[in-house]
Order: structure tokens, then C-alpha cells, then sequence
């Protein structure tokens, strides 16, 4: 049985981050969502969603796209094919741990 | 997973069957059409006019719709949901009305008809019936962020609001009620698709952070004050 602590430091960092966990869990569950209801979802200001998501994209997880509705902009986020096995990688290895650490027995 | 990305990953999911306030002119038009056929008793103008009185109503309940869509996608933005989840949800949301109008005429309808008889109770199986329905509508319509979508709200209230209007049918012994059953079961189920409406809405709105109204000053976020950063 691997020690704990390997287990816990395999997680992804940048997923695990409760920030950009949120907007990846909101993201999984649809096919792309804009801005705003991102930032009215989490309660981050939109200095600390941009950052967020503009890590998130950089790593190839997220995909930023810009359209105009009328002569207002919107800006969508959707996952990518890799974010969103990612976290779906992450939600599984998060309940292997959760059941490794109720099985525990001291020797 | 944790409370809070469970209400993420449901209101995400759900998003568009919590706008409830979109069922408010489906409901103003069940009332409408009640006020109306209950009005034709009283005068022939409302039998006369009632279509075109009617497509008026539907035209600017439309509009009303219309303007009700646009304060969702301003107040909380857009969703759009996973392809492979429309099929099924409409799948399920046929499913549960076909089930829910299934018991409706087996179980709620004759319960309640049968409930009373000339201010008597007639069965106690009637009411043990008209109990369990109240029970499953009430585990329905109280389930906080259960998997179960909106129609399975509308199908508790429904089957509630079935069970009530069968019940009222044979108590109500007032001569305007009874002239007008028609139009009693319209306003209630206009009532039941307000409450319905009313219960999606404050499930989406209490999921909901308030909007930051400063920025946060963290000098390790750097980050960009619009979201114009990502164009």
C-alpha cells in the first residue's frame, strides 16, 4: 500500500486548488458556460476568475472563446477533451483516498 | 464530493429547468383561461370574444417570456448543457408524466372523489391513498439538491395539486364553484405552476453568490481587471 502522502502529492495542484476545482466542476457538468455565470457561481471577483481561468487555459485544460451578442461581448469557457478527463481523473483518485483513509487500520 | 460542488455541479446541470419565473406566464394563462370560462357564466361577451381574448393573452405572455429569459441571462449568465443529456432528461421528463398521469387516473382521482359523500368520510383506504401522494409530492418538492430534475418537482406538486383539485370537486358545494368546475381546476393548476415556478427559482437563487462589488487587492493575482483580458 502506497504511503499516504505519495498519494496526496500525485493530486494535480492546479485542479485541486478550491477556486479551480469549482469552475471544473461547474464546467464538467455542461457544454460551456459564459463569464458571468462562473463568477456568480463561485463569488470570485472577476480579477481572480480571469486569473484562474487564464491558468487553467494555459495548461490546455480550459478554452476561452469570445463572441458578440448584438454588440455585447460574451466570454465562453468549455472544457477541453484533457480538462475534462482531468477532472474526472481527479474526482476518482480524491475517492480513492477518501476509501483508503475509512479502511485504515493501525497494525 | 463536497456540498458546495455538489450545488455547483447540480445548478450547472440544471440550469435552465431552475429558471421558475419562466413558468410564470403558463400559470398567468391557466388563470386567465379560469377567469374566463368562470366570467362565460355570468356573461355571453367572454364566450363571444374568448379566442381572440385568449391568442391577445398568449401573444403578450410570450413577450412576457421573452423579457423574463433575457433577466436570467443578464442576472446569471448562460449555460448551455451536454448533448448527450437533453435525450435522456427528455426521456425521464416523459417517463415521470406518463407515470404521474398513470397513477393520477388510477389512484389520486377516484381517492378523492370518493373521499367525501354528503360530509362524511366514506373510506379510510381513500384517505391512507390520498396520504401516501401527499408524502411522495412532499419527498419531492423538498429534496434540497437531490439527482432528481425539475420534473420531478412538477410531477409532486402535480400529483399534490391533483389530489387537492379532485378533493375540491366533491366538497365544494358552493353553486359557483360547482357551475364552473373548469375553471377551478384551471387556477389550481395555475397556482400549482406559480409555487412550482417559485420553488425552482429560489433553488437557483440561493445557489448563487452575490457579485463581488470591489475588486479583491492581491498583489499575487495580478490579475486583469475585465474580463476583455481573454480576447
Amino acid at each position: 500500500m502506497p504511503e499516504p502522502f505519495e498519494e496526496i502529492a500525485g493530486l494535480d495542484k492546479l485542479i485541486h486548488e478550491p477556486a479551480r476545482l469549482s469552475i471544473m466542476t461547474a464546467l464538467s457538468a455542461c457544454r460551456k458556460a459564459d463569464f458571468l455565470y462562473l463568477q456568480r457561481l463561485t463569488g470570485l471577483t472577476k480579477g481572480n476568475l480571469s486569473s484562474h481561468l487564464s491558468k487553467l487555459e494555459e495548461a490546455g485544460l480550459v478554452v476561452i472563446t469570445k463572441q458578440f451578442q448584438g454588440k455585447k461581448p460574451v466570454t465562453y469557457l468549455q472544457l477541453t477533451s484533457v480538462g475534462r478527463t482531468a477532472v474526472e481523473q481527479h474526482w476518482q483518485k480524491l475517492e480513492i483516498l477518501r476509501n483508503g483513509s475509512q479502511l485504515w487500520t493501525e497494525e | 464530493m463536497t456540498a458546495d460542488l455538489k450545488r455547483i455541479r447540480y445548478v450547472t446541470a440544471n440550469f435552465h429547468g431552475l429558471q421558475g419565473l419562466k413558468l410564470v406566464p403558463f400559470g398567468l394563462y391557466l388563470w386567465i383561461d379560469a377567469a374566463l370560462t368562470y366570467l362565460g357564466f355570468q356573461n355571453t361577451w367572454f364566450i363571444e370574444h374568448g379566442v381572440s381574448t385568449r391568442l391577445v393573452a398568449v401573444v403578450l405572455l410570450a413577450l412576457l417570456y421573452w423579457v423574463i429569459a433575457a433577466y436570467y441571462r443578464r442576472a446569471f449568465g448562460q449555460v448551455d448543457r451536454l448533448p448527450e443529456e437533453g435525450g435522456e432528461r427528455m426521456f425521464w421528463a416523459m417517463t415521470w408524466m406518463l407515470v404521474g398521469v398513470g397513477l393520477f387516473v388510477l389512484f389520486v382521482a377516484p381517492a378523492g372523489r370518493g373521499l367525501i359523500e354528503n360530509g362524511r368520510l366514506t373510506s379510510p383506504l381513500n384517505v391512507i391513498i390520498l396520504l401516501i401522494t401527499w408524502l411522495v409530492a412532499l419527498r419531492f418538492s423538498t429534496h434540497r439538491y437531490a439527482p432528481t430534475d425539475g420534473e420531478s418537482i412538477v410531477l409532486g406538486v402535480g400529483m399534490a395539486g391533483g389530489a387537492l383539485l379532485a378533493l375540491m370537486f366533491e366538497v365544494m358545494a358552493l353553486p359557483p364553484f360547482r357551475a364552473s368546475r373548469g375553471a377551478l381546476a384551471f387556477a389550481l393548476l395555475g397556482l400549482a405552476t406559480f409555487l412550482v415556478g417559485a420553488r425552482h427559482h429560489w433553488l437557483l437563487t440561493r445557489a448563487f453568490q452575490p457579485v463581488p462589488q470591489r475588486e479583491e487587492s492581491d498583489p499575487f493575482q495580478a490579475a486583469p481587471e475585465e474580463e476583455e483580458a481573454h480576447a
